[in-house]
């Protein structure tokens, strides 16, 4: 979280909370983005970034929505037609519109019309169901789905590694579990993961 | 070439896990689990309208269950009474049981230290307790002459006891027993008597025997005279001492009503670790919920343990009541993990007057971004940060990993000498004792001359031990 050193303002979350509510109109230039946020959004923005002028400057706020384009957290849509400057989109309203503002677990399968996103979610509720606390052991969801393994291995990986995960991974108690349950858990870095659960639950 | 001389004075990440969470000295940082903590704050606000109620939080291994109660200890502060629970071992007495930590919990100074009339939260509540009885006197005898004094005493209930060395404190105590016989429904001849002795322990030198009394137990003969109590003449069964124990609960959670409400926090339930005694901690709950005033029981257990391990063997009462308010611990987004992070760094060079590169160093930036992606435990992030600070400190890169063994071998003889030290040290709980003396009997060699044939629990008798001989001369081969 990054805030000014003397008005406490939510950069990030402010700006993003802007992107949401202008969703339905498209997306934003930088400058319609500048005017949005607000006077005391771009002092503060200028307080953070250490300039003298008063307020943050047009390349500032490209900057900051770089540094947010960088880690998925906003959809930069190219310039088209006369247009020179791309628009920024909140990332869901852009998913709507553009299917290449998703990652591919999100994408449409070529299997039929639910994406691995969607699959990966159904599996994993008709498990859930039974248990309060929503941790499901991976090799359930993993044998439900019936996938190569790497296909489940990288939508796991895409929809956890993320800068707001869908999914969390957990090590769980290896106690719990035969050895064919946890040949079809998850592994990574050497870290094995028994249990995963939808963050947004 | 590394630049030592920038780097914190100690690493930051090496303790993963809270510990004991009034102690822990680890930063906290406050939008990790927010939501349950907000919640759990929402709760303990209602206790007064919707007193039987319980929560569960719920969490996997090093979701920051720990560190919610150690959040809610610093926030919360003198506004509650916290009693924080070990597991509790032996299910056929869990009321006797957890009525010892909580006496000894309340014969703790309250936060902020003592003060110099007050020493304990028991002598608090016992003040509290005086000063409602002060008012109703007055209102009863309008004239009183201690009038003048109310408004100090209602400030500062302490004060009160400014009184016990005039006659009116005698006279207090009587109206004492008749006032909250009405007001706190505190009826019947136990209720009478536990309040008595609450109010006894007012007096120094009766302290002891007071909290002997109160903890369940029988004092002897010389401190039953001087409480005016008569000894339980031989009703030792386990039953009866746990309702004893029950009705001490009972009377102390009435009381509460003039101080303050109480949270007792049941952490790592998943030491739960057999049927009994998860069944019998269902009973605990459903009765402290239904039965015991002003008291929020609030259960910490891994996710998985609760729905595997520990809901099938609840009844359908009990589980209903300790999962009627759940909390989920959430996993963290990067912004919480690198928040983590940077809280560390801050607090080990807190101490460090020269300036340093940036928030983060000596971690690397862009690096720790791409590690932490995807962790969303807050230990996975220490333990990760952890590696990462010891690669970027060179620590330990010529030296040999320090044999595990070792490392538990002096951890517990470190913590051994702290617990020794602490003046404020709980007395060591029944139940504990008897778990460790099973475990120590069970595991040790037997090449002493004896053998270990069982170990039960046997009416009132703690731990019965069946021993027989095995070759070594002078033991005889009975029970």
């Amino acid at each position: 979280m990054t805030r000014g050193k003397d008005v406490r303002i939510d950069l990030e979350g402010h700006l993003l909370a802007k992107l949401k509510q202008y969703a339905s109109r498209g997306g934003l230039t930088y400058s319609e983005l500048g005017k949005k946020c607000g006077g005391p959004w771009k002092r503060a923005l200028a307080e953070a970034k250490k300039i003298k002028a008063k307020d943050a400057r047009a390349r500032d706020v490209k900057d900051f929505v770089y540094q947010l384009w960088e880690r998925g957290l906003v959809f930069l849509e190219p310039p088209k037609g006369l247009q020179t400057a791309p628009r920024i989109w909140d990332p869901s309203a852009a998913g709507r519109r553009f299917p290449s503002a998703l990652g591919p677990v999100m994408q449409p399968t070529t299997e039929g019309a639910s994406s691995d996103l969607e699959a990966l979610r159904a599996a994993y509720d008709r498990f859930a169901g039974e248990r309060l606390s929503g941790h499901v052991p991976v090799y359930k969801v993993r044998r439900d789905l019936g996938w190569e393994r790497e296909r489940f291995d990288r939508a796991v990986r895409d929809l956890n590694e993320r800068p707001d995960p869908e999914i969390e991974l957990h090590v769980g108690d290896p106690q719990n579990y035969g050895d064919d349950e946890i040949a079809d858990s998850f592994e990574r870095r050497s870290v094995l993961y028994l249990l995963m659960r939808w963050r947004t639950a | 070439m590394k630049n030592r001389s920038a780097q914190p004075p100690f690493n930051p990440f090496v303790d993963v896990a809270v510990g004991d969470p009034s102690k822990s000295r680890e930063p906290d940082v406050q939008s990790v689990n927010k939501e349950a903590f907000a919640g759990l704050v929402k709760l303990l606000g209602s206790l007064d309208r919707t007193p039987n109620i319980a929560a569960l939080v719920l969490g996997e291994a090093g979701s920051g269950k720990t560190h919610l109660i150690k959040r809610l200890i610093s926030v919360q502060g003198d506004d509650l009474i916290f009693v924080y629970v070990h597991p509790l071992k032996d299910h056929r007495r869990l009321f006797s049981s957890l009525l010892q930590v909580v006496i000894s919990t309340l014969e703790h100074p309250p936060p902020g230290g003592p003060q110099p009339t007050v020493k304990t939260r028991l002598e608090l509540m016992a003040t509290h307790v005086m000063t409602a009885v002060f008012e109703n006197y007055l209102e009863k005898h309008p004239d009183d002459g201690g009038r003048p004094y109310l408004e100090t005493v209602k400030r500062k209930p302490w004060k009160i006891l400014s009184f016990k060395k005039s006659p009116k404190w005698r006279t207090l105590l009587t109206h004492a027993l008749s006032y909250l016989s009405l007001h706190a429904s505190l009826q019947g001849h136990t209720a009478g008597t536990i309040l008595k002795v609450l109010l006894h322990y007012l007096d120094e030198s009766k302290h002891e025997a007071a909290v002997t009394y109160l903890s369940g137990s029988d004092p002897d003969d010389e401190g039953a005279e001087l409480l005016g109590v008569k000894l339980t003449e031989g009703d030792f069964t386990v039953e009866a001492q746990e309702e004893r124990s029950k009705q001490i609960l009972k009377t102390i959670g009435k009381l509460l009503t003039f101080y303050r409400p109480m949270i007792l926090c049941f952490d790592q339930l998943e030491n739960l670790d057999n049927e009994p005694l998860i069944a019998s901690f269902g009973r605990l709950i459903n009765d402290i919920v239904n039965e015991v005033d002003n008291v929020l029981p609030v259960g910490f257990v891994r996710a998985e343990t609760w729905d595997v391990r520990m809901a099938p063997h609840l009844d359908g009462a009990a589980k209903g009541r300790i999962s009627s308010n759940v909390f989920h611990l959430k996993g963290l987004g990067l912004d919480q993990a690198m928040e983590i992070v940077r809280a560390r760094l801050d607090w080990a060079y807190s101490s460090e007057s020269r300036s340093r590169p940036d928030g983060f160093h000596p971690l690397q930036l862009a690096k720790l971004k791409e590690q932490l992606l995807g962790l969303t435990s807050p230990r996975d992030v220490l333990i990760e940060a952890n590696r990462m600070f010891r690669e970027a400190t060179q620590e330990d890169s010529t030296v040999p990993p320090p044999d595990p063994l070792r490392i538990l071998s002096d951890s517990f003889e470190a913590e051994r000498e702290r617990l020794l030290a602490d003046p404020q040290k709980a007395p060591a709980r029944k139940d504990v004792l008897v778990a460790a003396l099973h475990l120590l009997l069970t595991n040790r060699d037997h090449g002493k001359g004896y053998q270990v044939m069982s170990m039960d629990a046997e009416g009132p008798v703690d731990l019965t031990i069946r021993i027989a001989e095995t070759g070594c001369p002078g033991l005889r081969k009975r029970p």
